[in-house]
Order: structure tokens, then sequence, then C-alpha cells
């Protein structure tokens, strides 16, 4: 006998992101979910976040990893909200494990939080976390193609990051070409393009400046 | 590979609407392209989650459609092999629409009754 049912299978996963969403935004937090590729750079971004932003807003991070806590052993350096989740085998973070997070963090104490997703274009996307926005981040040595291999994450960001701008020279990326793919796929996304290694990351700090002060700014 | 994470929520929801004493035998799931599903690995990850069940045969009817862009110039939604597609306008930019849905459409179920008519048809 055939029962129809006609329900969105992440129904369990999307009710406990609804709760994280509530939970933060009461507490008047901006929560971003940072989505790339192992190597592109997330953590080192965040590192260079928390350095330069400390002075100006209390931010918290939840660093993804299927192993090690050596992510959040870096980050800890600037913030004292760091919280370490192991998956596992897990290739990417769920509702549930970021419920979790949240209950180590003192939310009220924070104006920004980063949640560093497992290292992985794919798995991540769909998997709504409670966050604000999501953040996609590519860099020039994965290749230019790939923002058209991977149009999920392209597609669902509000901002996307190319990092690793400094090797534009020594390395064989067309611009143009990643840039139209962009387009295509998403009109609407701000594309970054920046350096961590060099610094130039001011178009990212002032995009995360920007809306942060808004959700403080909100809740007051 | 997400696709065990799927199969896990997949088989949640199939279970909250199956009625007491009844058995569940299939699901039907629909995704759009842009969930990134390969069907190979949902049907192996599907069959590595009813054997650690211990849930027996649960078959898995599983349709990935197609993608549906909107070009970004005369609005036309068209059907495409890729999420990067040229409309028949010439515009090379189009955007996908409706691509990232995963739903659960249906189950299929024995239920207690059909099992016993089942035996006694066999024993017959």
């Amino acid at each position: 006998m055939q029962v129809k049912v006609i329900e969105n299978v992440l129904k369990l996963n999307d009710e406990v992101a609804m709760l994280n969403r509530s939970t933060l935004r009461d507490a008047g937090v901006f929560t971003v979910d940072l989505i790339g590729g192992p190597g592109c750079g997330k953590t080192s971004l965040l590192e260079v976040t928390l350095r330069e932003l400390a002075g100006t807003m209390r931010i918290g991070v939840i660093a993804g990893d299927l192993a090690t806590t050596r992510d959040a052993d870096r980050l800890a350096k600037w913030s004292q909200q760091v919280v370490q989740i192991n998956t596992g085998k897990g290739c990417h973070l769920d509702a549930n494990q970021v419920r979790q997070a949240i209950a180590q963090l003192d939310v009220n104490e924070l104006d920004l939080l980063i949640v560093e997703n497992v290292g992985n274009l794919i798995c991540p996307v769909g998997f709504d976390l409670g966050q604000d926005v999501k953040v996609g981040m590519f860099s020039l040595a994965e290749g230019d193609d790939k923002a058209a291999k991977h149009p999920y994450i392209v597609a669902q960001s509000s901002v996307l990051l190319l990092n690793k701008m400094d090797l534009l020279e020594h390395v064989p990326f067309d611009l143009d070409s990643f840039r139209n793919d962009v387009r295509s796929l998403n009109p609407d996304v701000q594309l970054l393009e920046i350096s961590v290694m060099r610094g130039d990351m001011s178009p990212w700090l002032n995009w995360l400046t920007t809306h942060a002060t808004r959700r403080i700014a909100e809740a007051t | 590979m997400h696709e065990f994470s799927i199969a896990e929520a997949v088989l949640d929801i199939a279970r909250s609407h199956v009625p007491a004493d009844c058995v569940l035998t299939a699901v039907r799931v629909e995704a759009g392209p842009m969930r990134g599903i390969e069907p190979d690995a949902m049907q192996w990850a599907w069959q590595a989650l009813m054997a650690a069940e211990e849930l027996g045969e649960v078959r898995l009817d599983l349709t990935v459609t197609p993608w549906r862009l909107e070009c970004h110039a005369c609005g036309r939604v068209f059907h495409a092999d890729d999420a990067i597609a040229t409309c028949v306008c010439g515009c090379q930019a189009a955007r996908p629409v409706e691509c990232d849905h995963l739903r659960l459409l249906s189950i299929d179920i024995d239920d207690a009754l059909e099992r016993s008519v089942c035996r006694a048809s066999q024993s017959n």
C-alpha cells in the first residue's frame, strides 16, 4: 500500500536550525556559515578576521573538522569563545551539532558568530545550521572552473570569497571565466577577491562589520 | 559523503509515517540536481543503513530532476544537462531555479492483514 508523504527530507534538521536561528537572533548575534574546500584558507581567514576585529566586536567561532582541535587551537589565541566540533566521518555539520556547540558559548557576550564548516564544497551547503548567511570560499589554487563545478555553494551564498589572489601571476587562472560562471549562477552574490596571505581583506572585513553592526543596532 | 546523512533523514521521516503493525517496504525520494546526490552512492548508503538498522529489503526509488534554468536576458525557463547552459536567445547566463528540493514523496507499507493473507496464500 502506498502512503503519500511529500515532506522535506531535512525537516528535522531544519526545525533545529530554526531554534538555533531564534536563539542567536534573540541574543543579537550575526551568524555566518563559512563553507569552502580543504586548504582554501578558511582558518587563516578567521585568524586574521579575529585579529583585525577583536577590538571592535565580540566574535565567537564554531570550528568543524573530522578530527583534531588544530583549528580551534589556532583561533583560541584571538577569542575565548571557540568551540571545536569533531564529526568523525561526517563530511558536514548539522543543526544538532551546532545547537550543542551554541550551548557551550555565552551568546549574550557575542556580536558575531562564525561557523567554520568542515572543509568541503558540496555536502555542507544543503544543511541549514541556523545561520544568517552562507559565505562560500574558493581559492586560485583550486582552478578557475570550480564555481561552475559547484553551483550549489555559489547559488546559496550571500558572499563568495576568492582567496589567494597573490597567486594570480603564478597559476593559470582565467579570472573572467570564473567571474562569468559566478554571475551566471547567482547574479546577486557579492564576489570579494582577497589575499589572506598579503592581508588584502578589507572588502571582507567591511562587509562583516557592516552586517554585524546592523544586527547589534537591531537588537538594542 | 552526505548521501548517508540524507539516507538517515529519509528513514526518520519515513518511519514517522508507518502505522503500528505495518512494515516499510519502499520509499520514493525526489531530489533537485543542485543537491549533488550521486544515485549509486545514495543506493549504497541506503543499503548500508538498512543493514545497520536490520530492516531487511526496503527499496529506495530516487529521482533526480533535471536542471531548470532561468535566462537572465529573456526570462525563459528551460531544462538543461548542466547548471551552466546557453539559452536559445543566445544569452550564456542563466540561473538555476527550484533545483535544490529534497522530498520524500511516498512510502510503501505492508500491513499485518496483507502479510497474513500473503502467508496464507503461500502455505496453500
